[in-house]
């Protein structure tokens, strides 16, 4: 290797290599393989959506408050590690579960539990009083409150319908409420829509 | 390897050294800058993970923000700017070569640092990206990867001119690092930014380009630098040199293959995972090699009495290595990843090998190389060992908890009995011995800084007096 032309060529061929076997035809054979089960799904009359109008709003809002730096949305195979029994799905998710999804987002730590089937698991309510106030359900919590999902405003007569239903120290001043700001709505909405409520050709539900 | 490349070529290196000053320096004084920052926010983040009310009222500040900001400033402030510095000084001393047009580095170095300040302010207001050692805006990739290209043509073009008959090992490593960088960087603006790249492609291309960034950028920065400051420091031949061309095969062939065995039990197809796995064992083959050039070098040779304090920098590096490479393996094992998936035991190996590693190693160099573009020794040599053993205690107080309190968090998870916020709360204890740990970082970062200053502080001065005297004078005097 003491002229540049070999030790180029050789630099050149081994970063060529792990480039076409792992991003060209690895790639392109995972997106072949969902488009497949997706049309597979379709055939049977099943139509799976992604995350799109208000939820598809709702990944932007999670990508942007950096949620996937301590949330996953992945289930590994039942047996393989504590997803499977802590209930964070039914089965294994696969590739075609985030085939819809602009950003797939599966995260690489769990500071917090998988989300992948989080809107099986919660309701809106719930959702709402977790970012608002992460220890009013656990106190052992180290997700911080979101503050800025939410807005205090006056009110006369009724309550809004989505006023959050806060007690003790929590309670708003009177004549006021909390309410989710459009983002916090958004945000909830992708939440629900994170669901393996359905079965795949290659990964069947389980439990 | 001797040092031929200064016994040759006596009188050229100091035009050599001549021609480096301003590119090296103004790489060395950006890093220099971005370690503050790196400093401020790698201390927010440690606090953040286990004192979560701190200063969560600001948008900006949310946790999520605050440690992508501290990945882009630390890995692509601070330690690309030393990466580039140490890279282009050892290319051209290596090659007997001069820098020429030199003012292009300081333009892509101008150019790099810009777009990257964009992309932080960026990250900070919420446009950051959700994958690892790829937070940073969408827009400004494009900006950064001209900017690495422009450096690493430079770096090349050192080689392809070099006027010293031999070719080193540490040549071979910085030229297929100069070639990866911004390679890496172009797959992945392109590819993450292509709708044919949607769904777990993007993490695909995110776990691969990871692996890249961290073996066959800082990986072989690092071990350029040791292989060329171990036998300089200790005036004598490594062990078993001739054994690291199988070394360079090993790391450049798996090494790029390596990052994709992180995606274990992941969404993607087994084939993808096995060949990581294999990847990562094969580089076994590499850690053992540098194992023998640089940990058995070092345990043959005594004490020396020049640059003994440069010298423990570089040892920790050759240890550090050995030890993150044999953990790296480990860790890509599907028995062993099945714990330690996902938790902070992967943390506590990236801060050893981007900090340990390979920033240790450039700490080194900057130690070494500083004082010959100079022409003088540092002013308070006392500091360099203070930074180190303030690094030393740093490191093993971040690493050392991160990795037991990993573990302990990979077996609770794995045990669906204990709840959740259980299991974040057993690590809670590790969390608060790193934000210790980069109290220490941080006063060794601030005696890298005064030294650094004060070394640069005469030349600055008699800069600023030369300007201050050329506007004073009259305006015709100065025309011939």
């Amino acid at each position: 290797m003491k002229n540049f032309a070999s030790l180029f060529a050789i630099i050149f061929c081994a970063m060529a290599v792990s480039w076409l076997c792992l991003l060209v035809v690895g790639a392109s054979g995972v997106n072949a393989e969902a488009v497949k089960s997706l049309q597979a799904k379709a055939d049977e009359g099943v139509i799976i959506i992604g995350s799109e109008g208000l939820a598809g709003a709702g990944a932007e809002v999670y990508r942007e408050m950096a949620c996937a730096a301590c949330h996953t949305q992945q289930v590994r195979r039942p047996g393989y590690g504590g997803d499977f029994d802590r209930d964070w799905g039914g089965r294994q998710s696969v590739a075609t579960d985030y085939a819809l999804h602009d950003n797939a987002m599966l995260g690489s730590r769990r500071f917090g539990p998988d989300l992948s089937n989080v809107g099986a698991r919660r309701d809106a309510e719930w959702l709402f009083m977790h970012l608002y106030k992460p220890s009013l359900h656990a106190d052992a919590t180290t997700m911080p409150d979101y503050p800025q999902l939410f807005q205090e405003k006056e009110f006369s007569g009724t309550p809004a319908v989505n006023a959050l239903d806060l007690q003790g120290n929590d309670t708003p001043a009177e004549g006021t409420e909390v309410v989710p700001t459009a983002k916090g709505v958004a945000l909830v909405a992708y939440l629900q829509s994170l669901n393996l409520d359905y079965d795949l050709t290659e990964s069947k539900r389980l439990k | 390897m001797s040092d031929t490349d200064t016994l040759l070529n006596p009188s050229g290196t100091s035009a050599i050294d001549q021609s480096l000053k301003a590119p090296v320096l103004v790489f060395l004084l950006s890093g220099a800058k971005w370690l503050v920052f790196a400093t401020i926010f790698g201390y927010l983040a440690a606090w953040k993970s286990h004192n979560q009310a701190f200063l969560d009222s600001f948008s900006f500040l949310t946790t999520g923000r605050v440690q992508a900001a501290y990945t882009a400033i630390s890995v692509y402030g601070f330690a690309c700017n030393l990466a580039f510095g140490v890279a282009i000084w050892m290319m051209a001393r290596l090659s007997g070569s001069e820098v020429r047009a030199g003012f292009t580095l300081i333009i892509a170095c101008a150019f790099w640092n810009i777009a990257l300040t964009v992309g932080v302010v960026g990250i900070l207001i919420g446009d950051l990206r959700a994958f690892e050692f790829l937070e940073l805006p969408a827009y400004i990739a494009a900006p950064m990867a001209v900017a690495s290209t422009v450096i690493s043509i430079w770096g090349i073009m050192l080689f392809t001119s070099r006027t010293n008959k031999d070719v080193y090992a540490s040549q071979w490593f910085i030229i297929a690092a100069l070639f990866v960088f911004p390679w890496i960087q172009i797959v992945a603006k392109i590819m993450l930014g292509s709708d044919a790249s949607s769904g777990v492609s993007q993490a695909l291309v995110a776990s691969w380009f990871a692996g890249n960034l961290t073996w066959l950028w800082f990986g072989a920065i690092a071990v350029a630098g040791l292989y060329y400051l171990i036998p300089k420091l200790l005036g004598t031949r490594l062990l078993s040199y001739s054994l690291s061309h199988i070394g360079f095969f090993a790391l450049i062939f798996a090494g790029s293959w390596a990052g994709v065995a992180r995606l274990v039990g992941g969404p993607f197809p087994a084939w993808i995972i096995t060949a990581g796995i294999v990847a990562s064992i094969l580089m076994l083959i590499f850690f053992a090699i540098t194992g023998i050039n640089f940990v058995g070098t070092l345990r043959q040779v005594g004490e020396i009495s020049e640059n003994s304090d440069v010298l423990l920098f570089a040892k920790f590096a050759s240890y550090a290595l050995l030890i993150s490479g044999i953990g790296a393996t480990l860790l890509s094992l599907r028995g062993i990843a099945e714990v330690t998936q996902f938790t902070v035991l992967l943390d506590a190996h990236r801060f050893l090998v981007i900090y340990g590693v390979f920033s240790m190693t450039a700490f080194g160099l900057v130690y070494y190389l500083v004082p010959q573009i100079m022409g003088r020794d540092w002013p308070m040599r006392f500091l360099i060992s203070s930074h180190f053993w303030m690094s030393f205690i740093g490191i093993l107080l971040i690493v050392v908890p991160l990795a037991i309190g990993g573990w302990k968090q990979g077996t609770a998870m794995m045990d669906a009995s204990i709840p959740f916020s259980e299991v974040v709360r057993k690590t809670s204890y590790f969390m608060a011995a790193r934000s210790m740990g980069w109290i220490f970082l941080g006063l060794g970062h601030c005696a890298f800084i005064l030294n650094l200053f004060s070394m640069l502080k005469p030349d600055c001065d008699s800069c600023i007096e030369e300007l201050t005297r050329t506007e004073t004078e009259p305006v015709g005097g100065v025309k011939s």
